[in-house]
């Protein structure tokens, strides 16, 4: 879907909760931290919308990992991160870890965008916390 | 020296040393080439000096299959042929161009892209280029703003093109041909049958006409057909009165194997940050180089696709028009507005400097299909020979290989750090054989009379000249093994300059 007139996300914004995504969660849930939601490369061109419809469509295209839970399990693994992590760091490792991904060429087209399949995560992450 | 064909006696004897038939960018080098020797060359143009669309109307004839442009339309008839409208892209083809691909079907030539590099450097100065380097390191020596983008060269390597003014040979070297004592130029003597020995070994004499009632005779030494792709196979088929499938056509070759680029929107590029990106951008009126980006060999062999580049345009600039499959008319004068409308919004486009949105078009090569090809309609033109009926047919490898260059592309600018790709909505699912309404060619006809070292699997060998038959020689993109993917006129004159050497050769010139 071609966006006509992006309205990038800004990270300031969406840490200061412009995009709500909840730390407190059900006892089904797992808690996470926000900033893994918040692919940094792709905030820059994405809008909200298609930041929400390309995790959709990610999700649905692995519908093994259409779950806020297994989402955190991939994106956590080996990170090193908690919910107290600043975001800079949270940014600064999912940056190197999409790089990583490109260069390894672990990627994915979702809805036409080629995408590192960790920014590709978070944008389903992004989507699910979005409901 | 120049002579009009209608005004001549009617059943004229023409001889010369060589007969060039067709009078563009192939037929108009080879004769320049031959100046000043002390042969004797009559050039055949079908039309006049300007266009007259009772004279264009020979070339009108019926598509089928894939969504074709006009053929009416397609190419010019007159002096100087289509290079009256063509954009000016030149590019020489690549090695692999010229290797045998097991992975492209009756891939490979006879020739290596080092039998034309002599030739290629010939060509430049005649549709007006800068001197025969396309490396990026020279023209950013020219033009400091052209910084590549930070991919890996493994990978993604930047293909340099040139642009010609455009050239329009009909004008720039109108005057050179008939001044030119030992060429004699007829216009308005379209050659409708050629006529062979009687074991059809050699040629005799080529029968042209005229819609003033004038028909004449052409004998000659050697005989060159050089009157482009779709005309060339037509001619063939159509002198089938000694040989019942047509001249050169014992193998059913003549006719197979059309080619065109497919040039297509493909993509989008975002980047984080506007750039400009000048080594890429083309304003259709002062750029003279340009890159496009392409798969290196290396990939296109481990990932078995074809050869095609990407050019980039802004994104709100290419948002504003249509594909030209969905605007191109069966009106030549409509389609020349059509061209001035591109320059207009190009200069208009140039106050931005800076965009972070790109077009991603991609031009490619389709692979040698028999079945996309070019045969006689029952119907005939005005001067009593059938039409040319072309059946245009893609295959999934143009497909495959499209959405794989996008996903290389998409891969190494993300390694890079530069941008985002996004495939067009035709490319999503690997498993769609669809095409689009947009998809189209860029007016290149090629391969109805391919060249192979093989009778069998080719219309001529490797020195253009048709197997089996002495003294008859085909020059231009009809002649093409397979397309490469840039455009085909600088192409076109490299080779026929080398047949105007091999013939030189063969006269012990």
């Amino acid at each position: 879907m071609p966006v006509e007139r992006r309205r990038f996300i800004k990270l300031s914004a969406l840490s200061a909760g412009a995009f709500t995504i909840p730390f407190i969660v059900s006892c089904n849930n797992k808690a996470f931290n926000p900033a893994m939601a918040q692919p940094l490369f792709l905030s820059g061109i994405f809008d909200a919308k298609t930041m929400k419809t390309t995790g959709e469509a990610y999700a649905k295209q692995y519908p093994a990992e259409d779950s806020r839970n297994k989402l955190i399990d991939l994106l956590s693994e080996n990170s090193g991160i908690s919910q107290a992590t600043d975001a800079a760091t949270v940014h600064s490792y999912y940056a190197k870890k999409t790089t990583a991904d490109f260069e390894a060429l672990k990627t994915v087209i979702v809805n036409g965008w080629v995408l590192a399949v960790t920014e590709a995560r978070q944008c389903a992450l992004f989507s699910l916390t979005q409901k | 020296m120049h002579i009009d064909a209608r005004n001549i006696e009617n059943n004229t004897v023409i001889e010369g040393d060589i007969c060039i038939v067709g009078a563009g960018a192939a037929g108009i080098s080879m004769a320049m080439d031959w100046m000043h020797t002390p042969y004797k060359v009559i050039l055949l143009e079908g039309g006049g000096f300007e266009y007259d669309p009772q004279m264009q109307d020979l070339y009108a004839g019926k598509t089928t299959g894939q969504r074709y442009f006009p053929l009416v339309s397609c190419r010019l008839h007159y002096f100087g042929g289509t290079t009256g409208h063509w954009a000016g892209y030149c590019s020489p083809f690549e090695e692999i161009d010229f290797k045998k691909r097991d992975w492209v079907p009756l891939s490979g030539w006879p020739i290596t892209r080092k039998d034309l590099d002599p030739y290629y450097a010939k060509a430049q100065p005649i549709v007006e280029l800068g001197p025969y380097d396309y490396s990026v390191a020279f023209w950013q020596k020219q033009f400091p703003s052209y910084v590549p983008l930070p991919i890996d060269n493994e990978v993604i390597w930047n293909k340099m093109w040139q642009f010609s003014p455009p050239t329009r040979f009909g004008m720039k070297y109108k005057d050179t041909i008939v001044n030119a004592k030992n060429i004699h130029l007829y216009t308005y003597a379209n050659a409708v049958d050629i006529k062979a020995n009687d074991n059809i070994s050699a040629i005799e004499e080529v029968t042209v006409k005229n819609l003033a009632g004038k028909q004449h005779t052409v004998k000659a030494k050697h005989f060159v057909l050089a009157c482009c792709t779709i005309q060339n196979a037509r001619l063939l088929l159509a002198s089938n009165k000694q040989a019942p499938k047509g001249l050169g056509n014992d193998n059913d070759n003549v006719g197979r194997h059309f080619m065109e680029h497919i040039e297509i929107k493909s993509g989008e590029l975002w980047l984080e940050k506007p750039n400009p990106l000048d080594l890429y951008m083309n304003d259709f009126v002062t750029t003279k180089a340009r890159a496009e980006l392409a798969v290196t060999e290396k990939k296109q062999e481990e990932y078995r696709i074809l050869n095609g580049t990407t050019s980039l345009s802004p994104l709100e600039d290419a948002r504003k028009f249509k594909s030209m499959i969905e605007t191109w008319s069966d009106d030549v004068k409509k389609n020349e507005q059509l061209f001035k409308s591109f320059d207009d919004s190009a200069k208009k486009s140039k106050t931005k400097k800076a965009y972070n949105s790109f077009e991603l078009f991609t031009r490619i090569e389709q692979a040698p299909n028999p079945d996309s090809r070019v045969t006689l309609d029952t119907e005939k033109d005005a001067l009593g020979m059938p039409r040319a009926q072309l059946h245009w047919v893609l295959t999934q490898l143009e497909k495959r290989s499209i959405r794989k260059i996008h996903e290389l592309l998409g891969q190494e600018l993300g390694k890079a750090g530069v941008g985002r790709v996004k495939l067009l909505d035709y490319l999503w699912d690997e498993k769609d054989e669809s095409w689009p309404v947009f998809t189209g060619g860029g007016w290149h006809h090629m391969g109805t009379t391919r060249m192979s070292a093989d009778p069998k699997t080719g219309v001529v060998d490797a020195n253009c000249k048709v197997h089996g038959i002495a003294n008859l020689h085909v020059a231009g993109a009809s002649c093409y093994a397979t397309a490469a993917a840039p455009n085909p006129t600088l192409t076109v004159i490299a080779l026929t300059l080398r047949l105007s050497d091999h013939l030189k050769g063969v006269m012990k010139l």
